[in-house]
């Protein structure tokens, strides 16, 4: 019951933190539109929540901070330290509600005044001379002046909550529910009903007689009445109680009822009376109610697909639009019970899509649902249990709220406002804080899980060809089916756990650009976009030192000097966009800048000077490939070794670090224009796919992402140049080199029965090489570790895992092998 | 389960339900110093509360949930 | 059971609309922008969306305009928002939702328009 409140709770403190640190960013930043419309939407968000609740004095000022922000965002308004302040002070009161109605279960009303002040204080900033229009809600009511009218014989709690009202002008209704004897035999649960009244301001339960001894008593005859005071309208007391109408009793009471002194009939004369009235006798019927109920929303509906279908056609995504009208249309029919008009919805959708047009459809709906509804809408039944919602109960209990005669709070104005510090503590509710060496260790565990669970297809063989019994050989493929499907589950749970927004790396970066571009008195522009992105842990924290890295490239190469810019025609603001992105299972990374851009003629020259390149090399490379260049190690191409990305450390570390993390690096950049840099990483790095091939009759694992294809070559379809070994691939020559000769190993590769030859192709800078090995097997999921001590230098292989028949399984690196050959 | 039984009480989680009335009645009759403990609970069927209005038990705690707390008072006089 | 995909990047408005929906025997499933909605989608599609229009990476404009685009689904959308402005109105309906609510959306609107879009006769 109390979870969306929690949910509510904890989204709010989180989002009031993140607008308290929006707000101190765009003080150093005013003209950042991202964080600027960030803050509207955690103000919007905000104010969307607190509209489940019944907290007025909460979305009042959510509303104006909103309001306010959509202005800033339009550009009607400017940023000032003053606007800062008001929000941050309307953001701490915010709070200082939350707390209170988290320790309370509800508001007190003597925060009306300082809300509609804080509303106002927003208000001005938008237009000044029109405070007061903007926000009609009124003067708050002046709580303390009033002693609170007498309600004999009413609990206090009821009393209280009737006096408070009646001050709200709300005005009240008195309800006494006597449910029948039997209803509990036919699922009712009465006492739900009386929960979720309408406007609840006061419920109570009182026994009809005298309970009889415990050892005779019949808890399934219910001998209860409820009790209930609401601001209700009575339309919608009645509709609440529409199916138990004649074992509830309405009345009103009379304002002036409530202000009297004194009141001589005591209240609870009033609902004895009602009781008194009410007849148990019967079993109310009123389910069946009319015929055909007409649900209300069926005409909002219609007069919604009419807007549809009238808008105009000329949007690419028409037919998909058409087809969900037609959907929409359909559900009507059937809740309707018209369900022998679908035929004619459905040729009408057929037309409307061959013409590319609404018309046919609008067609029929105005045929068949013709638009003059004036028919009145009989009462559509009640909408069924949607009994564990919690909203209605907690406006309740902010309604039922007494109202408390507290001094009116000190108008503060100092640093600590609300009671509200920097400090204050924010912890959700429903997370929990868990050491990252339990969530590894999990992570290891499950992956042993993982291997563990490998070794059962093993047992399985092993059980028919060894063993011979076929039955449990297909049991435990059976058994294994089931716990593959239950590991990969968990897995992906668990790395669920692991992942973290890329946020994490990218908030130093505000820092770090302002520090270094000052430092080279440029000036530059930070955007960052789509930081929610997540990535395992593992992931983000490689992340890291390679953009410190590139960032630092921009701004140190890229981005030009103010002077510089201007006198290209260049805003003398530079401006770099780190921009984060899911692509299926990879994470990109793009920072692009609108610097000078990288000349392939500079990088050629650099090349040559450097030796990287012979002259026909710099002659015949393409532009691209050249740019590639500065990934080449030992490359930098800084006329002046600078402080900040100088130092002999090159864009070939970058490449590296970026590499490690199975990440690919790509780099396209236009002279004058500027740089963009991609790089492309893995989700996760937990679990990596290897094709097993054997040599040698030994196994090595390749990973998957290396390998492009298999393929089988007859031997005598390899041509042989010089030393140098190649086939022929739809059209293409792919070089062929031998496992076994890049292992060290001198064997010749064996054919099959066909003599055929096992190839692998893999890609390696950029094209196609084929890998001669003995034989291809399976693929599987492994759990790559490191190599460990004095294996640490053998670069050849990636890493080693466990197999599911216990032994160890290296698994090459393909790039480090081609290009040590 | 919305009912637990401990040695001397009875706690009430969630909501509880008209078939755990039963069960509830018979562990009071067996249990006649048994209390109640209503912390965690978010709604009871109402045969449930005639059981506990009948047995007219110490209430160790009422729910946390404020809105049924308020009902509550009204029948278990509590604190009143 | 019908499948409903809920896309909001409000957690509490998820979690109401959530309690809502499985209090009535419906599949909830939720994304926090258009882009995951869509991840989910193509994954396995839904019956009827639920779609916020405030949202970070992608509103619910776009993923609806998407949804409708790629033409991966053609169940009812339904737009809910803060604005009851006519304006956004139009640009829901343009998009491709097929009814347009207002925050706070009550428990019994909810469902009755969800029982209206997926064919379900009330009881």
């Amino acid at each position: 019951m109390n979870a969306l409140l929690e949910q509510f709770l904890a989204e709010t403190k989180e989002a009031l933190q993140a607008i308290a640190d929006n707000l101190l960013q765009l003080e150093k930043e005013p003209a950042n539109d991202r964080l600027l419309s960030e803050l509207f939407r955690l103000v919007h968000t905000l104010k969307g929540n607190s509209g489940l609740f019944d907290l007025p004095e909460l979305t009042r000022v959510l509303h104006a901070g909103e309001d306010l922000l959509d202005a800033v965002r339009q550009g009607q308004v400017g940023y000032s330290r003053l606007l800062a302040d008001r929000l941050l002070d309307a953001a701490d009161y915010v709070g200082m509600l939350c707390d209170e109605f988290e320790a309370q279960g509800r508001v007190d009303s003597r925060h009306i005044e300082t809300s509609v002040g804080l509303a106002e204080a927003l208000r001005q900033l938008i237009a000044p001379a029109a405070v007061g229009e903007a926000e009609p809600s009124g003067p708050p009511v002046p709580r303390h002046e009033l002693s609170p009218p007498d309600l004999p014989d009413l609990p206090e709690a009821a009393q209280a909550a009737a006096d408070h009202a009646a001050r709200q002008g709300l005005s009240l209704h008195w309800l006494c529910y006597r449910p029948l004897e039997e209803c509990f035999f036919q699922g009712d649960d009465p006492f739900h009903q009386a929960r979720l009244t309408p406007g609840l301001v006061w419920g109570g339960i009182a026994a009809r007689q005298e309970w009889p001894d415990l050892a005779e008593f019949d808890p399934y005859r219910c001998l209860l009445d409820f009790r209930l005071l609401s601001s209700a309208t009575l339309p919608e007391l009645e509709e609440h109680f529409r199916y138990v109408s004649e074992q509830v009793k309405i009345v009103p009471l009379p304002e002036e009822f409530l202000r009297r002194q004194q009141t001589t009939p005591g209240q609870q004369s009033l609902p004895e009376e009602l009781a008194a009235e009410s007849s148990t006798s019967g079993f109310p019927d009123n389910k069946t109610g009319g015929t055909a109920p007409f649900p209300p929303a069926v005409g909002d509906l219609l007069a919604a697909q009419r807007e549809i279908l009238t808008m105009p056609d000329d949007v690419p995504w028409l037919p998909g639009r058409i087809k969900a009208a037609a959907a929409s249309l359909t559900g009507c029919l059937i809740a309707l019970g018209r369900q022998e008009e679908k035929d004619g919805l459905e040729t009408a959708l057929n037309a409307a899509l061959a013409e590319s047009s609404s018309q046919p459809l609008l067609a029929w709906l105005n045929r068949q649902f013709p638009l003059p509804t004036a028919e009145p809408l009989p009462q559509f039944a009640r909408i069924s249990a949607w009994s564990q919602t919690a909203a209605e109960t907690l406006s309740e209990q902010s309604a039922q709220a007494p109202p408390v005669a507290e001094p009116p709070h000190p108008p503060g104005d100092g640093e600590t406002k609300f009671g509200r510090r920097a400090d204050d503590v924010l912890v959700g509710a429903k997370s929990i804080k868990v050491d990252q060496f339990k969530i590894d260790r999990l992570m290891n565990l499950i992956g042993e899980m993982v291997v563990a669970k490998n070794a059962l297809p093993y047992l399985a063989d092993r059980a028919e060809t060894i063993y011979g019994i076929r039955d449990l050989s297909r049991e435990i493929k059976a058994q294994y089916a089931i716990i593959h499907r239950i590991a990969g589950e968990m897995q992906d749970s668990i790395m669920q756990v692991r992942m973290m927004p890329i946020s994490l790396v990218l908030q130093r970066f505000h820092r770090l650009v302002r520090d270094t571009s000052q430092k080279l008195g440029k000036q530059v522009n930070l955007v960052l976009q789509g930081e929610e992105t997540e990535a395992d842990k593992n992931v983000i924290e490689a992340l890291g030192d390679p953009l410190v890295h590139i960032v630092r490239n921009s701004l140190d190469h890229g981005i030009e000097s103010p002077d510089h810019r201007r006198s290209l025609g260049k805003p003398a603001t530079g401006t770099i966009v780190i921009r984060a992105s899911q692509e299926s299972d990879r994470v990109i990374i793009e920072i692009s800048d609108d610097g000078r851009g990288i000349d392939p003629l500079v990088i050629k020259h650099k090349a040559y000077e450097k030796g990287i390149l012979n002259a026909e090399q710099m002659a015949r490379i393409s532009d691209q490939e050249a740019v590639n260049l500065v990934f080449a190690a030992g490359f930098s191409t800084a006329e002046t070794v600078s402080d900040l990305s100088g130092r002999g450390v090159g864009m070939d570390v970058v490449r590296n670090a970026v590499e490690k993390v199975n990440g690919i690096l790509s780099l396209e950049s236009e002279k004058g224009k500027g740089t963009r840099l991609r790089l492309s990483l893995p989700l996760s790095m937990a679990v990596t796919n290897v094709m097993i091939v054997e040599t040698n009759r030994q196994i090595f694992g390749v990973p998957m992402e290396s390998v492009l294809e298999t393929v089988r070559v007859p031997t005598e379809s390899i041509y042989r140049i010089k030393e140098h070994q190649a086939i022929v691939l739809r059209g293409r020559i792919v070089p062929l080199l031998n496992l076994n000769s890049l292992l060290d190993m001198n064997i010749p590769p064996e054919t099959n029965a066909e003599g055929e030859l096992a190839v692998l192709l893999v890609r390696h800078a950029g094209e196609s090489v084929g890998i001669i090995v003995d034989d291809f097997r399976e693929t599987v999921e492994i759990i790559l570790k490191p190599m460990h001590s004095v294996l640490t230098g053998l670069a050849a292989y990636a890493g080693s895992a466990l197999l599911g028949n216990g032994s160890v399984l290296l698994v090459l690196d393909i790039k480090e092998i081609l290009s040590c050959r | 389960m919305p009912l637990m039984f401990k040695r001397d009480r009875v706690l009430f989680t969630g909501m509880v339900t008209g078939d755990d009335a039963e069960t509830l009645l018979a562990w009071l009759l067996r249990h006649p110093k048994g209390k109640i403990d209503l912390r965690a609970c978010t709604h009871l069927q109402p045969a449930n509360l005639q059981v506990l209005m009948a047995a007219k038990r110490p209430i160790l705690a009422m729910p946390e949930d404020q809105a049924l707390a308020d009902w509550l008072d009204s029948a278990l006089n509590v604190g009143k | 059971m019908k499948r409903i995909l809920i896309v909001d990047d409000a957690a509490t408005l998820r979690l109401y609309y959530r309690t809502i929906l499985e209090g009535a025997g419906y599949h909830v499933v939720e994304a926090i922008n258009g882009v995951e909605a869509m991840e989910k989608t193509l994954q396995a599609p839904f019956d009827l969306y639920i779609v916020d229009i405030n949202m970070p990476m992608q509103d619910g404009y776009g993923f609806v305009r998407e949804l409708r685009g790629r033409d991966v689904s053609q169940a009812p959308a339904m737009m809910i928002s803060t604005e009851s402005a006519a304006n956004d109105r139009s640009r829901a309906y343009a998009a491709g939702a097929n009814i347009y609510l207002v925050k706070p959306v009550k428990p019994d609107e909810l469902l009755a328009n969800c029982r209206l879009l997926l064919g379900e006769a009330h009881q």
